[in-house]
């Protein structure tokens, strides 16, 4: 959990998925546990490597569709660099279930912007202000939702507050 | 009445005629005191049952658990010292002071801590530590609020990105004795500490004017002091983290970042960078590390002229890979297999399997345990 949280963006996931059932482990979960440490055991010389460069922040958002079997909601992952190192890093379940893939990705985008607004903040007060930090999601749909405010039939029931990202591209 | 005499005299008739002549003398010694059904051996506590003996199988690398086990070990002198130091040091820094309880106050109870440090040159170092008993306290008569000055992990990452981007200069210092320097805000007692009770005083407490260790507001007291001394030496607080300062000159700048009582200290003016040392000293005890090398069980390493950091974990994912036995285990390339797909009803579902289970886990978060402890050491 510890290397997780310090300088592996690589296994949050992987983690992440195993932790749903520490309350009551079972056979095949203590297995994916087994998988991990030895996953570790054969990258434990990996690392962060920063370098020289621009200091230019960018965002990769994505999400799956259902990974949860039990409760059938979707996870979120995003991930940040900055100058081409990870600075941020996360892997969460969202809160709800989502019909389709443009959903789940939508609110993924919106779940990562609100870190990038927090970390934006944070790099202009440390004198590195980013005019434009682009943020990348692998799906058209989602984009295209995000860019248009228009009602689509199918994306009616999306609450609320994940359209805040419609704001602040109209912002920009 | 009657009843004894009636004993007394069916016994006597009894004995008589089991004895026949001079039955009384028998008699007598029967009715004073009649002998329970005991060995005469006189009893001796088995050795291995003794105190120190006890002790000294649970406690490794002869560290004693509390003041009474100190004082029976032999090298008590050493401790006793070690306290003396302790004491004489809390002193100095007029931590105290005694008084008489009032009706109604709550006294805090305390202990010693004790550890032995081995120096590189291989001799041993004996320390000895007052600590309160944080958990008596009491929300709202003995603390009010409680804060934890720890920087975020990403902010971390960040400024050393910056660090590698501009080839700044990373300096970490640490404070010695970080929590002792706050003062406190409400009226706490504290029993006078076990070996060093004033004579003549003992009915006394002590009224403490200055933070001790295992003190709930120890930590949001010093965070206050620190924070006040930024303030006065011209550094504003980044509002997205309160334990990131950032100071401006006219053509560069100094980052601070705080984790508890260490901090690192980024800027591209070396001079700058000493000045505020400098300044952090004279207010407080610190320790200057130099160039940091490693901060929160993280290794950094640099290639200033090749403009390249590096942040691993190796080391701790080394103790945490043998603490699980994971040493011969076959590698993997991937963090989680395709086929590995988890649900609820893959959960022990029988109770002799949850126990089975349970211990597993249990021994699994225990070992994450002592790994976070040997790591925060």
């Amino acid at each position: 959990m510890y290397v997780m949280v310090c300088t592996r963006p690589d296994i949050p996931h992987a983690v992440g998925i195993v932790s749903r059932f520490l309350s009551n482990l079972g056979k095949e979960h203590w297995e994916g546990v087994k998988w991990i440490l030895r996953y570790l055991k054969s990258t434990s010389n990996m690392h962060l490597y920063f370098k020289r460069s621009n200091l230019t922040l960018q965002e990769f958002s994505d999400a799956d569709l259902g990974g949860d079997l039990d409760g059938r909601k979707s996870t979120t992952g995003y991930i940040f660099t900055l100058g081409g190192t990870t600075i941020s890093w996360k892997s969460k379940l969202q809160g709800r279930v989502s019909i389709s893939t443009t959903e789940a990705e939508y609110v993924a985008i919106s779940e990562a912007t609100k870190e990038m607004i927090w970390l934006k903040n944070l790099l202009k007060e440390l004198g590195k202000g980013q005019d434009e930090s682009p943020l990348f999601s692998d799906s058209q749909s989602a984009i295209c939702l995000a860019k248009n405010p228009i009602l689509y039939s199918r994306c009616k029931h999306i609450e609320l507050k994940y359209h805040f990202i419609r704001n602040l591209i109209n912002d920009k | 009445m009657w009843f004894s005499i009636l004993l007394y005299k069916r016994l006597y008739v009894k004995l008589e005629s089991k004895f026949g002549s001079e039955p009384e003398q028998i008699v007598e010694s029967l009715t004073l005191e009649l002998p329970t059904r005991r060995s005469s051996r006189t009893i001796i506590a088995p050795q291995r049952y003794s105190l120190s003996l006890h002790y000294l199988l649970f406690t490794d690398a002869g560290e004693p658990e509390h003041f009474a086990e100190a004082m029976q070990e032999d090298e008590s002198i050493k401790w006793e010292l070690a306290m003396e130091d302790e004491i004489k040091s809390v002193q100095k820094n007029k931590t105290w002071s005694l008084t008489k309880l009032l009706e109604g106050n709550n006294v805090l109870q305390n202990r010693w801590v004790y550890r032995l440090k081995e120096e590189l040159d291989g001799s041993k170092q004996y320390k000895a530590r007052l600590v309160m008993k944080g958990f008596q306290q009491r929300q709202g008569i003995d603390f009010t609020e409680i804060f934890s000055s720890v920087v975020k992990m990403t902010i971390i990452r960040v400024i050393l990105s910056i660090v590698a981007a501009e080839n700044l200069h990373l300096e970490q210092l640490d404070v010695k004795t970080a929590f002792l320097h706050g003062d406190l805000e409400e009226e706490i007692f504290m029993a006078q500490p076990k070996g060093f009770e004033v004579q003549g005083k003992e009915n006394l407490v002590c009224k403490l004017h200055k933070n001790l260790y295992g003190l709930k507001q120890a930590l949001r007291q010093w965070y206050k002091k620190f924070n006040e001394f930024m303030r006065n030496s011209g550094f504003h607080i980044c509002k997205e983290d309160h334990c990131c300062y950032m100071k401006k000159y006219v053509n560069n700048y100094i980052i601070l970042a705080l984790y508890v009582d260490d901090m690192l200290i980024v800027g591209a003016n070396m001079a700058e960078i000493d000045r505020l040392n400098k300044q952090l000293s004279e207010n407080f005890e610190m320790k200057d590390l130099g160039p940091a090398k490693q901060i929160l069980g993280m290794r950094i390493s640099r290639d200033r002229y090749g403009g390249i950091l590096n942040l691993s974990q190796e080391n701790y994912i080394e103790k945490l890979l043998s603490r699980f036995n994971v040493g011969n285990a076959k590698t993997r390339n991937a963090p989680l297999g395709t086929h590995l797909k988890f649900s609820k009803w893959q959960s022990s579902q029988t109770e002799e399997e949850e126990n089975h289970m349970s211990k597993v886990s249990c021994i699994c978060s225990k070992e994450l345990d002592v790994c976070y402890g040997l790591h925060q050491t």
